[in-house]
């Protein structure tokens, strides 16, 4: 039963890196291979782009999250044709970082641990530890504890569900309904299982 | 270990049946191959590099100049359905980009734009009107921010101190080893910039593979 159960998998997993390849996806685990560095428990978006042309340069932290269509880039072309060359540099994501979807990341920066880039930000320069960075061109607005704050006062006020059989997968039909109502002019939150 | 041979033949039948394969895979993507964009309309110049999953509305609306470049996911709009709701009408309008122009990643190019020759948009604008030429834009809405003889200034002025390396040996798929690696990694460990000193133009087939 082991055995079918990790043939099943590997194979799951087989397909999966396939169909990324047809839908041009950028496999995180080859640019592992070819020295990017990531931490344990790493979330990359499937639609996320990892700089495929100088993965060695890149450096993403533990339990970071880069969301869905974000940019991470270590090369800029830009000065190319003006220059005669390309620009390279090093990019450090920290630690239990949030990118959020569709943020782009320049090359040469550093988004310090636990910081929050919110969606669409483009990232120019350097991002301190535990800041909330939002716009393009991404700017600090406030720290992380006083955004966690302002969440932490609303979640004990709205609603709050588990993510097992709350979200899309496994939510009935009934509890979609309730959902819905309960969120008619307020924002609730899912609570993670960890 | 000796190179293999390979028949010249076989290199132009390998050639076609990948440029078949990279055609029908952009095409499962729902993206267009740059064939099926000019046979569309779009107006193309010479040496311009299109990379992938870049967006065109309407390609015969679109004029890009020779030795222009547009990065992953770069949207060009000709169309805007924003007041169809109240007027029941679509604006429709060209867009002009001119020669040895940059297009960053993830920029937006609205319908009605003209981009003036030798323009930088930077990574992630969004560009609307008319751009002179030699500017250097970013932000949304995009602002010009500098201008391209200054860019390029500071840049040389910048390169002389910076590692330099060039791109063959130095770059994925050009068979940089990972010791190579390892030493790009430390000359530019403390946050520094460093180049790559240019190929000869990439084609579109490049940016297709």
């Amino acid at each position: 039963v082991n055995l079918w159960t990790a043939a099943r998998g590997r194979l799951e997993q087989l397909m999966r890196g396939a169909a990324g390849r047809v839908r041009g996806q950028v496999d995180v685990g080859r640019l592992v291979t070819q020295g990017l560095v990531l931490g344990r428990d790493v979330y990359v978006a499937a639609t996320a782009y990892i700089d495929a042309s100088q993965p060695w340069l890149i450096d993403i932290g533990d339990e970071t999250l880069i969301g869905p269509w974000a940019i991470v880039l270590a090369h800029d072309t830009s000065t190319r044709l003006h220059t005669g060359h390309t620009l390279i540099g090093r990019v450090r994501i920290g630690r239990r970082v949030y990118v959020g979807h569709g943020a782009i990341v320049m090359p040469g920066t550093t988004i310090g641990d636990e910081a929050v880039i919110a969606p669409g930000a483009v990232v120019f320069h350097d991002i301190p530890p535990r800041s909330l960075a939002m716009g393009n061109p991404a700017q600090v607005v406030c720290d992380v504890e006083t955004f966690a704050e302002r969440h932490r006062a609303a979640i004990a006020r709205d609603p709050v569900w588990p993510i097992p059989g709350w979200t899309g997968r496994g939510i009935t039909d009934d509890r979609k309904a309730l959902q819905r109502a309960a969120l008619a002019d307020r924002c609730g939150y899912l609570k993670s299982s960890a | 270990v000796p190179a293999r041979r390979i028949h010249p033949s076989w290199r132009t039948a390998r050639g076609a049946i990948e440029r078949r394969i990279r055609k029908t895979l952009a095409r499962l993507r729902g993206e267009l191959h740059v064939d099926h964009l000019v046979a569309d309309g779009l107006e193309l110049g010479q040496r311009v590099f299109i990379a992938r999953g870049v967006h065109f509305d309407e390609p015969w609306l679109v004029a890009i100049g020779d030795d222009s470049g547009l990065s992953p996911g770069v949207v060009v709009l000709t169309h805007d359905d924003s007041i169809t709701p109240q007027t029941g009408l679509t604006r429709v309008a060209r867009v002009i980009i001119g020669k040895r122009v940059f297009v960053g990643a993830g920029a937006v190019i609205l319908p009605g734009a003209t981009i003036g020759d030798d323009c930088i948009v930077g990574a992630g604008a969004v560009v609307e009107g008319d751009v002179p030429p030699g500017s250097v834009l970013a932000g949304n809405p995009a602002k010009i921010v500098s201008d391209v003889k200054a860019f390029a200034m500071w840049h040389r002025a910048a390169i002389p101190q910076a590692p330099v390396w060039p791109h063959q040996g130095w770059m994925a798929g050009r068979g940089i080893t990972d010791e190579r690696k390892r030493l790009q990694r430390d000359a530019l460990a403390d946050g520094t910039a460093g180049y790559l000193s240019a190929t000869p133009p990439s084609t579109v087939e490049d940016a297709l593979q």
